[in-house]
């Protein structure tokens, strides 16, 4: 994707949150934030955004999670292009987000969930738009509610469709049924956390994938968070196992818990006590900025963030390989009884 | 007042779950739905298969999910793989058979709004100063526009209008914008030529839609309400006079519902 030199492409790609995000992620870009909601969300790196008070950031992403919350809460995002501003059964909306939205402080422009994943596949792809049935007839492709357009970013920069969506008649079929034109979306950045990579950038997901592969290609920076760091022969030995290959990345970050709060499937679970005092401390302004104190500028690093964290609450996290989570993962957090 | 065995939660579930066949493959969000399709494999249906967005088929979760992408939902499939390959081929495909769909508003066509409002009802939205903000669509109107569906809604006045706000989900009626205004023609027209909502079961009652106006009309009505309660809380002049009472669930199924689907009440207890 990037047009590297020999040079450049030979150097090393493992380094840490800090030197990837000064290096890779710059104020105005557009991110993309891979995983989905409580599964292999890169949390690691967004609080370290955080913490280097990236600004102007517009985030796109397959859906959500927490990070937006914490982006937001530290004043890094302009607008956000998704499809579901929340955390699933974890939180059913995100409260600052949405309030942000309301107040007018941040943008949101909304498509369907499948036409951004198309609009990453198109970018990975190299053509300019791609065509589906969804959002035809609705208020998705309602020229009122073209927020980009409203918000100035069309036009100005090269980085953006000069339209939302096109309806057309498909010129092949004699029924010439209306479809949706979805434009490309290429991300300054893409971050990905998977379960384990080579030195030289071979990435193997475990578990569902969501929309990562597409991010990962689309994107023109890839950064990769791993639970494991292994060398290329090792990686190698088992090909069929592995989705995104070396030529795509350009960071490769080993760390343990990179997603905490959120899960990696097969290696530990998501922490649903820490995750309800978060989204709890976002509904009110003194709590937000308490918790941001305490958890993302209170630590300078994930390692003292882990250290916070302390080894009982983490070693209750590791997953047992017949589940793929802990079946005793204390989740009274969200139960009744 | 009669001491009721079930909640008004657990007669939605086994009231929806009463449109999964055997056999069929069903997408499903994250919550209700997922209580409705796990309850209907296990009461009537056990080829049933659950899809799911993330990337999973054929969940078998042993602890109930709080994601439709975490790892219990990954448990026991058939297939892990990707969310193009589920909404793409698998909905936009129509190789599922059905879908079950939530909403914060639903008009007399079937068409749903779970993104934003006005600050007052009836007011046009500035989408940079929504009165209301959802969530957004999610796979709700990938799904809605390839398949049939059936609509879970809350019974609250507010929630039932002769237009919604924002149309996110397509019904039987939608909006085109080529001549500046937006128009209302028939679904087909606008260009989806498959699926569409076959009923909305809400807290109160179910609605089907009639097969000439494609309008909304009362099916079923719950045990401790009637046709005329009902039609004072919906937004258009809608037709009770099909409706017959719903039948409750029998107490193997709530047995069913409260210690194998969902034990430790995460939704169930929450909804009542």
């Amino acid at each position: 994707m990037s047009a590297q030199t020999i040079q450049e492409k030979k150097a090393t790609k493992v380094m840490t949150p800090k030197e990837a995000v000064e290096k890779l992620v710059k104020d105005g870009d557009i991110v993309a934030a891979g995983g989905f909601t409580v599964t292999r969300k890169g949390y690691a790196i967004f609080y370290e955004m955080a913490r280097q008070r990236k600004k102007d950031i517009h985030l796109v992403y397959v859906t959500p999670g927490g990070p937006d919350e914490i982006l937001a809460a530290a004043g890094c995002l302009s607008g956000i292009t998704g499809c579901y501003m929340g955390d699933e059964l974890v939180q059913v909306i995100h409260p600052y987000c949405s309030r942000l939205v309301k107040e007018g402080k941040m943008w949101h422009e909304d498509y369907s969930h499948y036409s951004l994943i198309l609009r990453f596949k198109a970018a990975a792809m190299g053509v300019p738009f791609l065509p589906t049935h969804s959002q035809v007839g609705t208020d998705l492709v309602n020229p009122d509610y073209d927020v980009e357009t409203l918000v100035g970013r069309r036009g100005n920069d090269e980085r953006y469709p000069l339209k939302k969506f096109n309806i057309v008649e498909d010129p092949f079929w004699p029924e010439h049924q209306k479809v949706c034109l979805v434009p490309a979306l290429r991300p300054d950045v893409s971050i990905i956390h998977a379960q384990m990579a080579s030195e030289r950038g071979t990435v193997r997901i475990l578990g569902p994938l969501g929309g990562d592969i597409e991010q990962a290609y689309a994107a023109k920076k890839l950064i990769i968070t791993c639970d494991e760091l292994v060398s290329d022969e090792y990686i190698s030995q088992d090909p069929q196992q592995n989705q995104i290959p070396h030529y795509v990345v350009d960071a490769v970050i080993p760390l343990p818990y990179a997603a905490h709060p959120a899960s990696s499937y097969m290696k530990y679970d998501y922490d649903s006590t820490f995750l309800r005092e978060f989204h709890t401390s976002m509904k009110d302004d003194s709590t937000r900025e308490a918790w941001m104190e305490e958890w993302v500028y209170g630590t300078k690093d994930h390692q003292e963030y882990l250290e916070k964290l302390g080894s009982k609450r983490l070693a209750g996290l590791m997953a047992n390989p017949e589940y793929a989570y802990n079946p005793d993962n204390d989740r009274s957090a969200y139960m009744s009884k | 007042m009669t001491d009721k065995h079930y909640t008004t939660a657990e007669m939605v579930v086994t009231e929806t779950s009463q449109f999964i066949q055997n056999s069929m493959t069903v997408f499903i969000g994250i919550g209700l739905g997922l209580l409705t399709a796990s309850f209907a494999i296990k009461n009537h249906a056990p080829d049933a298969s659950i899809v799911m967005e993330g990337g999973t088929v054929d969940s078998k979760f042993l602890h109930f999910p709080f994601s439709v992408c975490e790892p219990r939902s990954a448990y026991g499939c058939s297939v892990i793989t990707s969310l193009f390959d589920i909404l793409g081929y698998g909905a936009g495909g129509n190789h599922v058979d059905m879908a079950i769909l939530g909403a914060a508003q639903v008009d007399k066509y079937g068409n749903l709004n779970s993104t934003m409002g006005p600050k007052i009802q009836g007011e046009t939205i500035d989408p940079l100063l929504p009165g209301w903000r959802a969530t957004g669509s999610g796979g709700a109107n990938d799904t809605a526009s390839a398949l049939p569906f059936v609509i879970n809604i809350a019974h609250e006045p507010r929630r039932f209008l002769d237009q919604v706000d924002y149309l996110t989900s397509p019904g039987w009626k939608l909006k085109v914008f080529d001549k500046g205004k937006p128009e209302w023609v028939p679904r087909e027209e606008a260009g989806l030529i498959h699926g569409g909502p076959i009923a909305i079961v809400t807290t109160k009652c179910v609605m089907k839609f009639d097969e000439e106006t494609k309008e909304a009309y009362l099916a079923e009505y719950f045990p401790g309400t009637t046709p005329e309660e009902i039609k004072k809380t919906i937004g258009w002049d809608i037709d009770v006079s099909r409706a017959v009472e719903s039948t409750p669930p029998t107490r193997e199924q709530i047995r069913i519902l409260r210690e194998e689907v969902d034990p430790h009440g995460i939704l169930l207890g929450s909804l009542r």
